[in-house]
């Protein structure tokens, strides 16, 4: 059919609104690299749930980490990955403190202008016994500082910055505390001289409700450089026991002045209750099967999926992410919300995704939103036949409209887990400026077709011939799943 | 020399940022000192079963990655994200002596060290290093704990029977630190009861019962046929390595009679739930021949 000039002029106009709508990432550029080093070629562990951070101060410096295991034999240390070169190239570094060689749940944070790292830990193999670590130099051999340990605590996940005005750093990690009492264990442990030799740590706690027994997993904080903090968490609404899948709120805290004195975290409060925090979706059903899922790319259901993020650029308008069974059944569904008024009244949905998990969320200082997660595709087919895809959709109208990209698409079935979780209870993505800073755990198998903007491997790999090498280029080494580290440099 | 360098903490990255403000001390560097002229003596190898000096048996002990290599460049390093200085070297790697077997063969490849002690290192030298490696790159980084010159062979044969002890004192430990050690068969498993499973976390060890037919007693006083012991069944990576007890399978198992993870005030029980508590074929005829000399 030919147009008409002035109707191919409307349609040329309509075609070039609708990229405006969907936002200017035609010319991002993306930067996906797998972060095993090349003297690691040989590496066959699951290198699963990772964690990322980025240095605010310098964003050459880098630091990720995952369930890697020191490869040395040596027990009393764990490695994290480090770049100094904005995650073009990575090397691990043995520093953190360990009774196994591994660790079980780290999560890292740079601070800000000192430089200081610091880092959330499960001792490995000291069970639930929570490690806050700091370094000041993260490239360094001096294995890192040990700031605060206690027992009976889960999925510590830190945040961290600078104070204003000040050389002190803010310090903030979110846990699962099942010393709490009353079992309404939703905590967050901070101190404000996180620098200081030996820092004073307050475990905050976060929920006044009652529970069946505790709160879910995962509790996740977005700090906003004004000095407001949010917190998100999955409360487990009582009576007890807790049964799968677990009646839950989702709940947002909020605090204005850094944390700095109590009552901490109460500057929310919700309408129906005139508790604090605030309710941003009630009783819902969250499912919690800790066991290998074969019907959801060998992956398990642990109730560890909840995200939250602050726009840089208003201190006012925060976004949420989490995961649940509607209506108390399968899929296993993404929600994101958006409140532009402190957490006080939430959006409905701006998106969901259905048989997916790993939700995270940043903004950048443009206030475009970005939403990580893995989708696992299709649904309902055997193992064998399933994919984990990656995608990341930005939204720079308010989470309205979203665009999509993948930055992976690898098999759910290959290779067999060695253990659970098999990609991780969570991802990240940071922003930094204008850019987006990512991590997200994959199989390695060397193919350009898995991984659609590109990859880069620094262990050896032949991507012709789909085959990994040890280091002798000879040796053929099994796939497994590595972490992989991505940069999207905004226009 | 900085006491951030003496103390095995090198400085070694071209974004480091912690500042180098450590003051000399005349005593620390006398004191140091001698511990380097210590480690660079001629060592005093030991053949196969013989004597080992405790020093070369301990620095064994510490180091996870011993080898005979050829300085190459002083005062360099192949590694990017290292700052080469006058306590850097690039080391090529001519015998390795102990490794694990996690890390790849490095032999005929050269990797950067860090050095105890500045400037101590000549093109050319050929010495024992006994190191721990600290980064994995695009080659290894190590860490210099100690190291030996003398004859080769030799060296290496004291190596090789300091790590031979130093493995059995491994064994010999946790021989000590368990209640009781049987080898046998595992006949039986089974979820333990409910009720140890709260609270409620991805990383709870979700205990299971083993039977194990008993055919030796290696430790402890047992007079039964079989022993029912506690282990965690869970796979989550917490309890990855935990040994998990399969029917049919034999072994050399480790238990005590404590609580575990969760199993606070179940001090009866039996319980096998570290990475070490099921020895391998190697460690279990040690074991035996501790017991049985």
């Amino acid at each position: 059919m030919k147009l008409e000039p002035t109707r191919t002029r409307w349609v040329v106009f309509a075609a070039f609104g609708l990229m405006i709508a969907m936002g200017p990432t035609a010319s991002a550029q993306i930067t996906v690299v797998n972060m095993i080093p090349n003297a690691q070629s040989n590496e066959t562990g699951q290198d699963s749930e990772p964690n990322l951070s980025v240095n605010p101060n310098n964003t050459q410096q880098i630091a990720g980490s995952a369930f890697t295991v020191n490869p040395t034999g040596a027990t009393t240390t764990a490695p994290i990955f480090v770049s100094t070169n904005g995650g073009t190239s990575w090397a691990m570094n043995n520093i953190v403190p360990s009774g196994n060689g591994s660790t079980g749940d780290i999560t890292l944070r740079f601070a800000g202008p000192l430089n200081r790292l610091y880092a959330g830990t499960l001792r490995g193999g000291s069970g639930l016994t929570l490690n806050i670590l700091r370094t000041t130099n993260f490239t360094s051999a001096t294995t890192m500082t040990l700031l605060r340990s206690r027992a009976n605590v889960d999925q510590p996940y830190v945040q961290a910055l600078t104070l204003p005005l000040t050389t002190n750093d803010g310090v903030y990690v979110g846990n699962n505390d099942f010393g709490a009492a009353g079992g309404q264990t939703a905590t967050i442990d901070r101190t404000t001289n996180g620098n200081a030799s030996v820092p004073s740590f307050v475990s905050a706690r976060l929920d006044p409700r009652a529970t069946c027994g505790q709160d879910g997993p995962p509790i996740r904080t977005a700090i906003h450089g004004s000095g407001k903090i949010y917190a998100i968490y999955y409360r487990y609404r009582s009576p007890s026991p807790c049964v799968s899948p677990l009646a839950t709120d989702v709940v947002v805290v909020r605090d204005d002045g850094f944390a700095l004195s109590a009552p901490y975290f109460s500057a929310l409060t919700d309408p129906s209750d005139g508790l604090v925090g605030r309710i941003v979706a009630s009783n819902i059903r969250v499912p919690f099967i800790n066991s290998s899922q074969s019907t959801f790319g060998q992956e398990r259901f642990v109730s560890s999926n909840v995200s939250i993020a602050v726009d840089p650029t208003n201190s006012s308008r925060v976004y949420v992410a989490w995961a649940d069974y509607p209506g108390g059944a399968p899929p296993y569904t993404l929600h994101v919300r958006r409140s532009d008024n402190q957490g006080a009244t939430w959006s409905a949905d701006l998106i969901t995704i259905s048989n997916a998990t790993n939700p995270a969320l940043a903004v950048n200082n443009a206030g475009k939103v970005a939403f990580l997660y893995q989708l696992n595709t299709p649904q309902g087919v055997p193992l064998a036949n399933q994919r984990w895809e990656t995608h990341i959709r930005r939204s720079v109208n308010l989470g309205v409209v979203w665009d999509d990209t993948i930055l992976a698409n690898t098999s759910a079935a290959t290779p067999t887990a060695t253990f659970i979780p098999y990609l991780g209870d969570y991802v990240h993505v940071q922003a930094i400026g204008k850019d987006f800073y990512g991590i997200f755990s994959a199989s390695n198998f060397p193919t350009l077709a898995n991984f659609p903007q590109g990859v880069t491997y620094q262990r050896n790999a032949n991507f012709a011939t789909n085959q990994l090498f040890r280091i002798d280029g000879v040796t053929p080494v099994a796939v497994s799943i590595d972490p992989f580290f991505f940069r999207i440099v905004e226009p | 020399m900085t006491v951030d360098n003496v103390s095995g903490a090198p400085r070694i990255a071209r974004d480091a940022t912690n500042p180098r403000s450590a003051p000399r001390r005349a005593t620390l560097l006398l004191v140091l000192a001698a511990l380097a002229w210590a480690t660079v003596q001629p060592g005093a190898a030991a053949q196969e079963g013989g004597r080992v000096p405790k020093a070369l048996r301990d620095l064994t002990g510490q180091a996870d990655y011993i080898f005979r290599g050829t300085v190459v460049r002083p005062g360099s390093a192949n590694l990017a994200i290292v700052e080469a200085d006058d306590r850097t070297a690039v080391v090529r790697i001519d015998e390795v002596l102990k490794v694990a077997d996690t890390l790849d063969d490095f032999t005929g490849r050269e990797v950067t060290i860090f050095l105890r002690t500045a400037r101590s290192v000549r093109s050319g030298d050929q010495r024992i290093f006994f190191t721990s490696v600290n980064l994995l790159a695009e080659s290894l980084g190590v860490v210099e704990l100690g190291r030996r010159r003398g004859n080769p062979a030799s060296i290496g044969a004291g190596v090789r029977e300091a790590q031979r002890q130093v493995t059995e004192q491994a064994v010999r430990t946790k021989l000590g630190n368990a209640d009781l050690v049987v080898s046998g068969r595992v006949v039986a498993t089974r979820p333990a009861s409910a009720g140890a499973n709260v609270p409620r976390t991805e990383h709870d060890p979700q205990w299971w019962d083993a039977t194990l037919e008993v055919a030796s007693v290696v430790k402890g006083q047992f007079l039964e046929r079989t022993v029912t012991f506690r282990f965690p069944g869970s796979l989550d990576v917490m309890w990855a390595r935990s040994p998990k007890a399969v029917v049919g399978a034999e072994g050399t198992w480790l238990l005590r009679r404590q609580g575990g993870e969760g199993l606070a005030g179940a001090s009866a029980l039996l319980v096998a739930q570290d990475a070490g508590d099921l020895l391998s074929s190697s460690e279990a005829a040690i074991a035996e021949r501790l017991v049985n000399p």
